[in-house]
């Protein structure tokens, strides 16, 4: 199946684009979906160890199941204010 | 009703918003683009879904937090010149003690739940985003 996910502020500077499609086995989870996307963007790996992860308007846990038709949003550190 | 937005933060709305004659006490804090170490400008970028969901939660918990009457939180996205303002919280209340605090409170916690992220420009040419903090989530207390 294939996720969807979005990426924001330092990370899209890291990949160079703003969102990427990855490849998962059936029954993936968030975290598997995030070693996906750290195999794509090897030099923000840092970074994703300290990301939180969103689908829509919630935060969800990395241990959560895929369907394959989410989006996941990454949520680096934020710095509002 | 927008608590993000790529339009210029009007205080005089929200104080308006907010006017209320039983409340004796109103705090306004406004974050602004400051000059330092040669930043000329700011590009605030959010997630909006996940940002509009929590500056309203942090609006009600901090109503029920502080003997309070009226708390608004807004939010500047898009690139900032020095001296905009990028936040702005307004809180009402019958005393100035709690409406104090709630303000402080309210700035605090909108620092560490509101997927906000900032890219400093500067005066040579460079830009980096600012180091933030992990995302925390509604607390259950």
């Amino acid at each position: 199946m294939q996720v969807t996910v979005e990426l924001n502020g330092v990370l899209c500077r890291l990949a160079g684009v703003q969102s990427l499609t990855v490849d998962l086995k059936d029954f993936a989870t968030v975290a598997d979906a995030m070693a996906a996307v750290e195999e794509r963007i090897p030099n923000a790996a840092d970074r994703l160890e300290v990301t939180a992860i969103a689908i829509g308007d919630s935060l969800v846990h990395r241990n959560t199941s895929l369907m394959g038709d989410e989006v996941l949003v990454l949520i680096p550190p934020v710095s509002g204010g | 009703m927008n608590r993000l937005t790529d339009q210029t933060l009007d205080i005089e709305s929200l104080i308006a918003q907010t006017d209320d004659p039983d409340c004796g006490a109103l705090v306004v804090f406004g974050g602004a683009v400051r000059l330092d170490d040669g930043v000329k400008a700011i590009d605030y970028t959010a997630y909006a879904p996940l940002a509009e969901k929590a500056l309203a939660e942090i609006e009600q918990e901090t109503l029920q937090r502080f003997d309070i009457r009226h708390c608004r939180l807004v939010h500047r996205t898009g690139l900032l010149k020095l001296g905009e303002l990028s936040v702005v919280v307004v809180v009402r209340g019958g005393h100035r003690g709690p409406t104090f605090e709630a303000a402080r409170w309210a700035i605090d916690t909108l620092k560490q739940r509101v997927p906000v992220w900032k890219e400093e420009y500067y005066l040579d040419g460079r830009s980096t985003f600012v180091e933030g903090q992990h995302i925390q989530e509604k607390s259950e207390n």
